[in-house]
């Protein structure tokens, strides 16, 4: 592990290394037309940061190319799948979960968290339909706020190892019996599932999505686990030990809980891993306002965690590296936003002095990173969808929303409002 | 919730409207500067600066900007399919008083083409300076190479412009060389040429305060030429030797 990451670090180095010879003589020319602190801002923020990190990100995963398969497991498991007014999928998700490929018995805590739909009696018109080795438990949570109804679940695992499933997410035959085989084998204290987008058939904001799940989340995952440091544990689709979470005090009530507790178990030097062949298929955001308001939270998340471990305080090397990585994000969405589309208009009107040469260049390395995390979850052999509009909306919209979306999260954690449930 | 994400998007909308207008505004502030100012005394020295390969976004800038501090006209010989990528140097040079020329199209050496060809790389290279300077019509072709035969001469269609003074700055790390290249048998009347490359860019400060230091008066090659007898100026278009040196 440590070999691969310093040969890693070697490659980005050599990577930043170029860009910013290359660099040097692009901010001497760009500052004959602009100002040289903003220039060198820029360059930073198009490409020598993202440089650094996708190159990084590309090689490592170029790396870890092999997909590690461990001996199956057969002992008892236990999910908790919480649910607020999910009448529409939370059934199908229970069914998903009894119709698993699992050798041992699954106990399934389904907690309704005071829901005021039709969810109760949803989830007990499949609750019987339990087969063998399947059990499926009601319970009542009355506190409204995700992390009191995971609590609440987390307060009858019996078994030592616990999975956590959205209401809306659905599982891949396979994927229970492949999260419990990883850590059972790795004893980590959360693997991280593959999430998938959804029958994204609907809205073109949906199909978007499915690029981001399948290429950026899925290499950022890879990249962080094969370090055992996987900083989001998605409470969507992981596997968690239970006295691991029971050590670090369950799950706190804040917008990013699954962040928040993935932090803290890192920084008792607890490893975090990802298991790309353990698939969940989750429902995204239908609408650009639901998008943007789910990349919101995930914004305040990022800087809950950020702020209750800081990055001095991980428990190993590699955490403390990944979390200063995402420190970054925030100068990365800033650069975007005011560098990146401010230069691009530039360009446009004939001035390359910001979009550049150097900028096709972190283009291209992105371009390469992404085909190889698609070719890579390709040989997965898990079904997912493909669309060609999807595609180019996540392209040309995706980021500027993301990072919009992002930057307002900052903002809000900055002045402390109080957000909203899920 | 709806109606604050859509203010907070329009306020990030408005934020980079603000900083792509403020940098629109450095941009374009390069066009609206004054022109050089300078006055001819016809009775002392002058040299001609000419500039051949440009426009390249890296390199012209600089010329530019040390030409504006020096207050220094010049005459750019450009390259017809580089210009696209140079559309603001190319307005930038023609808004401060330089004079813009033609080095073909593709810079191949035209001895080597067919007469089409040849009509085809100076038409195409004017067709291309006619985008960014509507009505600007090329009165010179610099051929590449300084390589040209009689044939060239016929079908080109335009005056051929050739050098001097050569400051083969095309050989990289040798500034030094470039500058007593140039600065060491400079006499009244020269056509010196140079590139928009690295080296160039180093030492052209030192090249034209120099030549001020000695009397020089930098002009353009329109300016040079006025003042040229028929002979001087046959001489410039057809140097003694049939090829160029470089
Ligand atoms: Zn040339």
């Amino acid at each position: 592990m440590k070999g691969k990451f310093a040969a890693t670090m070697i490659f980005a180095g050599v990577w930043l290394g170029l860009s910013i010879w290359f660099a040097i003589g692009w901010a001497r020319e760009a500052s004959c037309y602009l100002p040289a602190a903003y220039v060198w801002w820029a360059i930073i923020g198009l490409a020598l940061l993202p440089g650094f990190m996708m190159s990084g990100m590309f090689f490592s995963n170029l790396l870890h190319w092999k997909c590690r398969t461990y001996p199956h497991t057969g002992q008892d498991t236990t999910v908790i799948l919480c649910a607020h007014n999910e009448e529409g999928t939370v059934a199908r998700t229970i069914q998903g979960i009894l119709d698993q490929d699992y050798l041992g018995k699954i106990r399934v805590l389904v907690v309704d968290n005071a829901s005021t739909d039709r969810t109760r009696s949803e989830i007990f018109r499949v609750k019987d339909l339990a087969g063998e080795n399947r059990q499926v438990e009601y319970l009542y949570c009355a506190q409204k706020g995700k992390a009191h109804a995971l609590n609440t679940g987390l307060a009858q695992v019996e078994t030592a190892y616990f999975i956590t499933v959205d209401a809306d997410t659905y599982l891949e035959k396979n994927a229970v019996q492949r999260i419990m085989d990883h850590i059972n084998a790795r004893q980590s204290a959360c693997v991280a599932g593959n999430l998938f987008v959804d029958r994204p058939t609907r809205t073109l904001c949906a199909k978007m999505q499915i690029y981001d799940y399948l290429m950026s989340i899925a290499a950022i995952k890879r990249f962080q686990g094969s370090y055992r440091s996987t900083l989001v544990a998605q409470g969507a689709f992981s596997a968690y030990s239970t006295q691991a979470v029971r050590q670090a005090g369950g799950w706190q009530d804040r917008m990013g809980e699954d962040i928040v507790l993935t932090y803290q178990l890192l920084e008792k030097g607890l490893p975090s891993t990802y298991e790309p062949r353990a698939v969940g298929y989750t429902t995204v955001p239908q609408t650009w306002n639901g998008l943007y308001n789910q990349r919101k939270r995930w914004a305040i998340g990022m800087l809950e965690g950020l702020s209750q471990v800081k990055p001095w305080q991980q428990g190993s090397f590699f955490a403390c590296h990944f979390t200063c990585l995402n420190v970054g994000v925030i100068y990365l969405d800033l650069a975007f936003l005011l560098g990146f589309i401010p230069g691009l208009v530039l360009a446009c009107m004939g001035c390359f002095c910001l979009v550049g040469a150097l900028t096709i260049f972190t283009v291209a390395v992105g371009a390469l990173l992404s085909a190889a995390v698609y070719l890579y979850q390709k040989k997965l052999g898990i079904p997912f969808h493909n669309s060609l509009p999807g595609f180019i909306a996540f392209l040309l919209v995706f980021q500027g929303l993301q990072s919009t979306a992002a930057l307002h999260g900052y903002m809000i954690h900055l002045f402390r409002r109080k957000g909203e449930w899920k | 919730m709806k109606r604050k994400n859509i203010c907070f998007a329009l306020f990030v909308l408005g934020l980079i409207a603000t900083v792509t207008a403020l940098l629109l505004w450095g941009v374009y502030s390069r066009l609206s500067r004054p022109p050089i100012t300078q006055t001819l005394d016809p009775d002392r020295p002058m040299v001609a600066l000419t500039f051949d390969d440009g426009p390249s976004p890296r390199y012209t800038p600089q010329i530019l900007d040390i030409l504006y501090q020096t207050q220094t006209p010049a005459t750019f010989f450009l390259v017809g399919e580089r210009m696209e990528g140079g559309r603001l140097l190319i307005r930038e040079m023609k808004a401060v008083g330089h004079q813009v020329e033609c080095h073909t199209y593709s810079h191949q050496n035209l001895s080597a083409l067919t007469g089409e060809e040849i009509r085809q790389e100076v038409a195409l290279a004017q067709e291309e300076v006619e985008k960014i300077l509507p009505g600007h019509k090329f009165r010179y072709l610099r051929p590449p190479y300084g390589s040209y035969t009689q044939k060239v001469e016929q079908e080109a269609g335009i005056t051929l412009a050739m050098w001097t003074v050569d400051s083969r700055d095309s050989e990289p790390g040798q500034e030094d060389k470039i500058y007593s290249n140039v600065v060491d048998h400079i006499k009244d009347g020269d056509v010196v040429v140079l590139h928009d490359c690295p080296e160039t860019a180093k030492v052209l400060e030192s090249i034209i305060l120099t030549l001020k230091e000695k009397g020089y008066q930098l002009v353009t090659l329109d300016q040079l030429a006025a003042r040229l007898t028929q002979e001087e100026k046959e001489a410039l278009i057809i140097p003694s030797t049939w090829k160029g040196k470089s």
